[in-house]
């Protein structure tokens, strides 16, 4: 049973546009944790500090992307970095937290990695090369902050790349035809999952770190994208239309046991696991606004009437 | 909730007469009401009343949403399944499941063509049939070397041939964009009354995702602040101060905009309108809670309360994630992630919720809604993974007003890049959505508009 006092605290935040998180066993089934209230169109979201801070990228003006913090604890939402003219998003945070890189338009190419040394503010800024239109998305700094594994533009379609600290040494680790894009990588460092139309839809696909041993891990007439491995490394969570509406599922990494997290007739995306390894966040379109909701992981959706919010 | 300029006020009433001169009560409204006589009224209503022009600025990918090629190669066919819809023959892709299921209710023409591969260009072609006749956007021209604008024209002719259901109230011709659009070197010339003058050009509101209603014109006025708004003395006062400064133009423009936003403020009814919160919030969030979504929603409110032509604007610029500029479809990078991430989606939700909020208020049979951009995309995915612009074959998407739903008009070729069947023309499409909404052969003979190379679209009435 709750207590009256947590009740109020979380009245108390909800009116602030923020619902407090509540322990990991409260959590039930199918019925997810709302965690913002804001409705902004959200994407890539991060949990750092051992999950007591999320961080996104938001659309939270008309004409600039912006990369937000919010203190799960507080509810205070704060700008990760002054604003510019430019827009600033797909974050990532090296495990020693000493590094950060994220996407940002306004440079030379329409969309350049900035690789951020914390301490000191320094850029290190990679421009794609190629065109001017050319763009990276999605980094990932890999567990031993040795490198950034990113998405970048090739021509007929989108490979997945990997640089060092520095910009430099530009290594192509998917050459296939389609688009190759959203790449997750283990917790060990070992693996990365990624979704590609190689072979007509967007799938699901692993590869080696060094980008050998590309095999499928599961497929669907429908898209299959956004991968997050668990903290454990067993799991991957990953949105797919193979429904017919955008869910969110969890699936072993070895491709067996496939189940649904998600079950609304709205969209569900962006999925990341908090760190506790046993809930799912996830960005999902409630009465057509846009907020953090916090699922179990380790049970199914079901009833579609019990569903959603 | 409108607001003025940076003024924004819930109580519409309070705004109104107190806050603006009474004395200019008889000044003629905006674009599509000057100089009328309201107790004219048309003779045979047409069958559209109203009419929706749904403007994808930035140009959509066809091969994306609504003519699939899942058969094509690889460097065309784009990482998106195809599935089937409501309708035989039609597919769409995954990224339109909702308008997949309410497939009936429309119909899909898959050959349009346009004459210029710029966006400024191809959309004021788009918006008035044809091309410039002073070198356009990119040539040293301006807006009077375009035809006036579809909307322009139907406003024109409401004006003089008032239907019953027709404002009187609101302007003829109302545009929904957070500013004048176009891209980021500068605005369609032909987004209003081209060879006829500024005099009807649409009125411009902007619509932001939480409903705030505002005129952005009067944004641009120097000076023009709430205080600046707050009192008749210090109107005059700023108007003499205008009067007497050496540029006219901005005296011109100043009084221009006044003028209209005066007669639209004066009126209680038409503030009315532009309070979503009027509606219930199962409606508001089944359009988006996007401004897009809003605007959408908000046009059907205009519509609903008699004005003839509403555009409702995707965004203000074509461009997609630039400095300084909002939410386009020109994906010429990153096609295929925003397309999933947010364009595909967004547009799914609000143009179903549209369609089917106007059937279920029975307005659809009255109000025709065309759904397009200024160009389609690249068929051939460039050397970026992404798609640049195709004004060669493209697709548009029409509803109600007359049009015969559940239909596939025309066919491209394997790729999509060329029609199979007879191509779609601007003309075509300014004539379609006029025939249907009154402005008949003899009234756009009369009116010296859409004479050449326009016949309704074959197969969509």
């Amino acid at each position: 049973m709750t207590h009256p006092a947590a009740i109020h605290t979380a009245l108390l935040l909800t009116s602030l546009g923020f619902l407090a998180l509540a322990p990991a066993s409260s959590a039930h089934a199918a019925q997810p944790q709302q965690v913002t209230r804001d409705g902004q169109l959200k994407f890539a979201p991060v949990f750092i500090d051992r999950g007591k801070t999320l961080v996104y990228s938001v659309h939270n003006q008309p004409k600039r992307v912006s990369i937000m913090r919010l203190d799960l604890a507080t509810g205070k939402q704060t700008l990760h970095y002054a604003i510019g003219s430019d827009s600033q998003f797909d974050i990532a945070f090296s495990r020693d937290r000493k590094l950060e890189c994220f996407a940002r338009s306004g440079g030379p190419r329409q969309l350049s990695l900035v690789i951020r040394t914390v301490a000191n503010g320094k850029d290190i800024v990679f421009d794609p090369p190629g065109a001017q239109r050319s763009t990276v998305r999605s980094p990932r700094f890999t567990p031993d902050g040795q490198r950034i594994v990113m998405t970048m533009n090739a021509p007929g379609g989108q490979q997945i790349v990997s640089l060092n600290l520095q910009g430099k040494e530009l290594r192509s680790l998917t050459a296939s035809n389609g688009i190759n894009g959203w790449p997750d990588i283990s917790p060990d460092g070992k693996t990365i999952v990624f979704s590609s139309s190689r072979n007509g839809a967007l799938d699901l696909w692993l590869m080696d770190s060094d980008g050998n041993n590309q095999r499928r891990l599961i497929a669907s007439p429908r898209r299959d994208i956004y991968p997050s491995w668990s903290p454990d490394g067993k799991r991957i969570a990953f949105a797919s239309s193979r429904d017919g509406n955008q869910e969110v599922y969890v699936v072993d990494r070895d491709g067996n046991n496939l189940r649904r997290v998600t079950r609304h007739a709205e969209r569900d995306g962006f999925p990341i696991w908090h760190p506790d390894g046993h809930r799912l966040l996830t960005i999902s379109e409630r009465g057509g606004r846009f907020d953090f909701y916090l699922w179990n992981a380790t049970e199914s959706a079901s009833d579609p009437t019990r569903s959603g919010t | 909730m409108l607001s003025l300029g940076s003024y924004q006020s819930r109580n519409c009433q309070g705004l109104s007469r107190r806050s603006f001169l009474k004395a200019s009560a008889a000044l003629p409204f905006a674009a599509g009401l000057a100089g009328i006589d309201p107790r004219v009224l048309a003779a045979e209503a047409p069958r559209a009343k109203s009419v929706m022009l749904v403007w994808l600025i930035g140009g959509p990918s066809h091969l994306d949403l609504f003519d699939p090629k899942p058969k094509a190669p690889d460097l065309y066919r784009g990482p998106f399944a195809a599935i089937d819809t409501r309708t035989p023959g039609l597919q769409v892709t995954e990224l339109l499941p909702q308008l997949a299921n309410l497939s009936d209710k429309f119909s899909v023409v898959r050959t349009n063509i346009n004459y210029n591969g710029g966006h400024r260009e191809a959309g004021s072609i788009g918006m008035t049939g044809y091309s410039a006749t002073d070198g356009g956007e990119g040539g040293g021209g301006g807006p009077p070397g375009y035809q006036p604008h579809f909307g322009s024209v139907l406003a024109r002719h409401r004006a003089r041939h008032r239907l019953e259901a027709d404002s009187i109230d609101l302007p003829g011709f109302i545009s929904l964009a957070r500013g004048p659009i176009g891209d980021g070197v500068g605005p369609n010339f032909g987004y209003g009354g081209g060879t006829w003058g500024k005099g009807h050009d649409p009125f411009l509101f902007s619509c932001e995702e939480n409903g705030r209603v505002s005129i952005p014109e009067l944004n641009l006025l120097e000076g023009l602040t709430k205080n600046r708004l707050a009192s008749r003395r210090e109107i005059l006062a700023k108007l003499d101060l205008l009067r007497r400064r050496a540029d006219q133009s901005d005296f011109v423009k100043w009084n221009a905009v006044y003028k209209r936003a005066y007669n639209l403020i004066s009126s209680i009814d038409a503030n009315r309108v532009f309070d979503l919160s009027k509606e219930t919030p199962a409606t508001r969030d089944a359009y988006g809670h996007t401004s897009f979504g809003q605007s959408a929603l908000l046009g059907r409110r205009l519509v609903e309360a008699g004005v003839p032509f509403v555009q409702v604007n995707w965004s203000q610029f074509v461009e997609v994630l630039f400095p300084n500029r909002d939410y386009g479809w020109d994906t010429h990078s990153d096609n295929f992630g925003l397309m999933a991430d947010w364009h595909g989606p967004l547009l799914d939700r609000t143009l179903s919720a549209l369609i089917q909020d106007l059937d279920q208020r029975g307005l659809l049979d009255t109000t025709l809604v065309c759904c397009m951009g200024e160009f389609g995309r690249t068929p051939r995915i460039n050397n970026i993974g992404s798609r640049d612009h195709w004004p060669h074959c493209y697709s548009s998407v029409w509803a109600g007003g007359g049009i015969e739903p559940g239909r596939v008009i025309g066919q491209s070729d394997p790729n999509g890049e060329h029609p199979l069947t007879d191509p779609v023309t601007p003309a075509m499409v300014g004539t379609t959505i006029l025939e249907l909404a009154g402005a008949s052969t003899a009234v756009r003979a009369e009116l010296k508009v859409l004479q050449n190379g326009g016949h309704i679209i074959d197969g969509l009435v």
